[in-house]
């Protein structure tokens, strides 16, 4: 393990299920610079892949994607 | 798969029921999060939803349904605010309106009148996906 990545945003949406992560991501990238890193805690079970196929369709980049327990961890990085 | 978010989706909802209302709209945001252009066309009972505490009654019919607070999933409202805020446009059917003596002083903000002509215009020649609920 390199560095811990610092995020620029983090974003809590545990507790919440699909859209609500996935949205509160993509609405929180946008206020980050290119570059920047955005960490999202999520406890919906799905966001695990929903997340894998948000980063495709987008073009951002996964950094981490961690499970702990039910908290799913993604840190994402802005590319465009 | 590949990047870039593409293509466009337009969803028509002729019902005012939860489980139309709800999952439309999360389709609508979740495509328009991913780079999707993503229109609603409200018609028919579906257009109740855009009536002043139309929104306020699809949450009390959910809360009906189920027999209590729903639990992970926003509120509607929030859903809808979300869903804009992600560049989904939402429209209302000029027949529907008219059918139920509604005018726009009747509906929520932000919702312009179309017609069918609009729609087809848009969608059908234009080739984007359509999802009826």
């Amino acid at each position: 393990m390199g560095l811990r990545l610092k995020p620029s945003l983090s974003v809590d949406a545990r507790g919440y299920m699909c859209p609500y992560p996935i949205i509160l991501l993509s609405l929180s990238i946008k206020n980050v610079d290119e570059g920047g890193v955005v960490e999202v805690r999520a406890t919906d079970p799905a966001f695990e892949r929903d997340v894998i196929s948000w980063a495709s369709e987008t073009g951002h980049e996964i950094l981490e994607l961690n499970r702990s327990g039910e908290e799913i961890v993604a840190l994402i990085r802005r590319v465009k | 798969m590949s990047s870039g978010g593409s293509g466009s989706l337009a969803i028509i909802v002729r019902s005012d029921n939860p489980e139309s209302v709800y999952p439309a709209l999360i389709i609508a945001s979740t495509a328009a999060s991913m780079g999707v252009k993503v229109e609603v066309f409200f018609t028919f009972w579906g257009l109740r939803v855009l009536v002043k505490g139309g929104i306020e009654s699809v949450e009390r019919k959910l809360r009906e349904a189920i027999g209590g607070e729903p639990r992970g999933i926003p509120p509607l409202s929030m859903l809808l605010e979300m869903a804009r805020k992600s560049g989904v446009e939402i429209y209302a059917c000029s027949t529907t309106i008219q059918a139920m003596g509604l005018n726009e002083g009747n509906l929520i903000e932000g919702c312009p009148i179309v017609g069918a002509a609009t729609f087809v215009h848009k969608h059908v020649s234009g080739g984007s996906r359509i999802l009826v609920f």
